[in-house]
């Protein structure tokens, strides 16, 4: 036991509603001295003294606490300090710690905090609508504009020494970001985040079994500080780190560590921590005092050593969870329900597994590769990190469908993906998976689609299972191999990993020469391969109808446009052209228009681009730069909020008459800005007409990147991104 | 950090969030960036 929380007063002088003290099951603060006398902070102090001695402790922590600590006032508050550093700092060095919602922390009260060491973490919800939400007087005035005033005099230079940091009980009607920024505002050495005191018996707000909203809110603050570089520590999220490290959270909310904590009351009493108040009438009560009790006397009480019990003390329910190590089950007291007591997971369990697990398995792009993108650029590196979390994204997707998929060929995927996991990978890969796997999801599609990329993944692991196919209009489509055309009235087919097809009355080798067998069609370009999809049914997401199937002169045709545009991609886009030859995996005939060029990227099939065929090899090249940056752009938004969610700012540019969403004027500035950098190249070059296409994209892209980032909307994220890309721009000639 | 999800209907908990993100960007009309453009390029449309 090292950290004792001393109820120096009990009364407090807001009465917000979400207090666990006041407000909560436990209403034992009304039958309690207003006050610690002297006389209990004395005996308390030798109690903590003595047992820091008979441990060799090295130190021990002390909180002042309430109620609201400084209403005792500076004359007492002085007394008991004077205590506790003559008693406990003779023995070890004493962590002089208060826990207040600054109200009364003028000057002299800091100057008392400075002279006697004592640092002070301040009670704040957020911004002002966050903290009037529940902190409030008992008139109903809010308190925000007084602790403001208290925080100022912590952050100033004078008093910072004397600033812990600020403890911040979630509501997830707030914004997370907008509390988030507002505690940032205040400059705190640390911030708490704290789930607010809940049981089975009354769960928190906005609770429902099963559900994820508190996950879901502190994910938004966690993805948000992991992209401003973690500017302050937030214990909770670092708590969670360390566990995923293997080591002590130092919290008890979360993680195995054993409570070291014990709370003294106004009267002396020995308490459980302060949180059991939210459980039961006396919950936290042992039944000891500091009078007649010492510390191991009270470590030895059966309710405290459960509570150190560790892991071992857990619900069966906790104890055979895959990530027990990481929440520990979490704070005790939520753990409570009427009949069973402690002994369940906590109420937070499905928040806590789906934080946890969500902040182990995110996909995740490394900031200097966002700081590449985001110049316009991205070499295969950059962009290989985008195609890595597309298939992630595509693994979640389909993880989260598994239940409406046919059992079989779910296992035949995990057993493949165990064997040849880069079986698995080719073919999560293809662009059109996700168009299959978000219509399905949404309730607008069928599994069927999931056994056709099962089957595609055992034939290219050869592996010798079988996989139960459902033709449609006569054809079986593998993703990345081929077509294979069936008798219209077979219902269905078995594929075999090792390459066969058989079906009542029929059978088939996926391989070139058979006449049902329709391979792939695809076209190399220096080492890089496309995939020139002309059957897949999941390909008409472009906007624009799909060509297909294409003939063998429809083929020969497409190979030499992009063998004649690809030197151009080369020459006239080399900060683009090696991320595109490593992401670019397929494009999907469009079906074309004697008078236009056609192009078109959809954000649900990364790496795929729609295009109508053109004989001009220098326009072709410009299609599939200017529509691969969408694509990138797309991959980074699956995993970055550039642009506000909830705004819905319209933005004027020069290449459409009408004001534009804000998230598509940067789709327009990320494609604009290569294709005036084509443009740059071929004028410098002297090409007829290059100057002025290149003024013209250029000034739409200045343009719009000026209005968009005066319009509010883009995010802290998106403005790194769209400053970059002003950077890019700013260097070239105007 | 990783981006290894496991192929295991347990990892599904884990994944809500982002595929909550991915279903609420799966509005495809104003997702898809198509566009014509005819040769003179003073008559651009583009969807985006």
């Amino acid at each position: 036991m090292r950290q004792f929380v001393l109820k120096v007063h009990e009364l407090c002088n807001l009465a917000c509603d979400h207090c666990y003290v006041y407000e909560h099951a436990d209403q034992t603060w009304r039958d309690r001295p207003s006050t610690m006398s002297v006389v209990v902070a004395e005996r308390t102090a030798a109690r903590i003294a003595e047992h820091a001695v008979r441990h060799r402790l090295p130190s021990a922590g002390v909180v002042l606490h309430g109620g609201e600590p400084l209403l005792l006032g500076r004359t007492r508050l002085r007394e008991i300090l004077t205590v506790l550093r003559s008693v406990v700092g003779a023995v070890t060095a004493l962590d002089l710690r208060m826990q207040t919602n600054g109200i009364r922390l003028d000057e002299p009260m800091a100057e008392l905090l400075l002279e006697f060491g004592v640092r002070a973490g301040v009670s704040l919800d957020g911004d002002r609508a966050a903290n009037d939400l529940h902190r409030r007087y008992r008139n109903g005035a809010s308190s925000h504009d007084r602790t403001l005033r208290g925080l100022a005099l912590l952050r100033s230079p004078r008093f910072r020494a004397a600033y812990a940091g600020i403890l911040c009980t979630i509501d997830v009607r707030n914004d997370p970001i907008a509390v988030y920024e507002a505690l940032l505002a205040q400059e705190p050495p640390r911030i708490d985040l704290l789930l607010p005191h809940a049981t089975w018996d009354e769960p928190p707000p906005l609770w429902t079994a099963g559900g994820t909203p508190y996950a879901a809110w502190l994910l938004r603050v966690y993805r948000r500080w992991l992209a401003d570089g973690r500017p302050v520590p937030i214990r909770l999220f670092d708590a969670l780190h360390a566990t995923a490290a293997g080591r002590e959270s130092g919290v008890e909310s979360v993680g195995a560590d054993r409570g070291d904590l014990a709370v003294v009351e106004t009267d002396g009493s020995w308490e459980q921590p302060d949180s059991m108040k939210t459980a039961f009438h006396g919950a936290a009560a042992t039944g000891l005092t500091v009078f007649t009790a010492s510390v191991d006397d009270l470590v030895a009480t059966p309710a405290m050593r459960h509570r150190q019990s560790g892991l071992a003390g857990l619900s069966a329910t906790c104890r055979a969870c895959p990530v027990v190590s990481r929440c520990g089950g979490g704070l005790y007291a939520h753990r409570f329900r009427s009949g069973s007591g402690f002994d369940n997971p906590s109420v937070y369990c499905a928040d806590l597994k789906g934080l946890v697990t969500a902040m182990q398995s995110d996909p995740e792009l490394p900031w200097p590769a966002f700081d590449e993108l985001a110049s316009g650029g991205g070499d295969a590196i950059a962009v290989g990190h985008l195609t890595t979390t597309q298939v992630a994204i595509n693994r979640a997707l389909l993880v989260t469908a598994a239940d409406g998929l046919p059992g079989p060929a779910w296992s035949l995927l995990q057993k493949i993906d165990d064997q040849d996991p880069a079986a698995v990978r080719r073919v999560l890969s293809h662009p059109f998976v996700r168009t299959w796997a978000v219509r399905h999801l949404a309730g607008q599609d069928g599994p069927e689609r999931f056994a056709d990329l099962v089957a595609a993944a055992a034939v290219i692991a050869g592996v010798p299972d079988d996989v139960t196919v459902t033709p449609r209009d006569g054809r079986v489509h593998l993703p990345t191999l081929g077509t294979l055309t069936v008798p219209a009235e077979v219902t269905t087919v078995e594929v075999t990993g090792d390459g066969t097809a058989r079906w009542p009355g029929g059978t088939a080798r996926l391989v070139p020469g058979d006449p049902r067998w329709a391979p792939a069609a695809s076209v190399a370009l220096d080492d890089v391969t496309i995939l020139l999809e002309d059957t897949d049914p999941y390909r008409d997401c472009h906007g624009w109808p799909p060509a297909g199937p294409l003939s063998d002169d429809d083929r020969r045709s497409w190979a030499e446009a992009l063998r004649a545009a690809w030197p151009s991609v080369l020459r006239d886009a080399p900060e683009q052209a090696s991320g595109l030859a490593g992401g670019l995996t397929t494009i999907t005939p469009l079906v074309g228009d004697p008078v236009t060029l056609r192009s078109a990227t959809s954000r649900q099939a990364y790496g795929a681009l729609g295009i109508a065929l053109t004989p001009d090899p220098a326009a072709l090249a410009v299609m599939l730069v200017h529509e691969f940056q969408h694509s990138k752009l797309g991959a980074i938004l699956d995993l970055i909020d550039l642009v506000d969610p909830d705004s819905d700012v319209l933005v004027r540019v020069g290449w459409r008459p009408d004001p534009r969403p804000a998230e598509l004027v940067l789709q327009g500035i990320y494609a604009h800005l290569t294709v005036a950098g084509m443009w740059r190249h071929r004028a410098a070059r002297g090409e007829d007409g290059a100057a002025k296409h290149y003024a013209m994209y250029r000034d739409w892209t200045v343009e719009a990147i000026g209005r968009l980032s005066d319009s509010g909307a883009l995010t802290a994220e998106g403005r790194r991104f769209v400053g970059r890309l002003a950077a890019t721009i700013g260097q070239w000639p105007g | 950090m990783t981006t290894t999800v496991p192929l295991d209907r347990g990892a599904a908990a884990g994944v809500t969030a982002i595929v909550n993100r991915i279903m609420r960007s799966a509005a495809p009309a104003d997702r898809v960036a198509a566009r014509e453009r005819p040769s003179d390029v003073s008559a651009f449309q583009s969807a985006i």
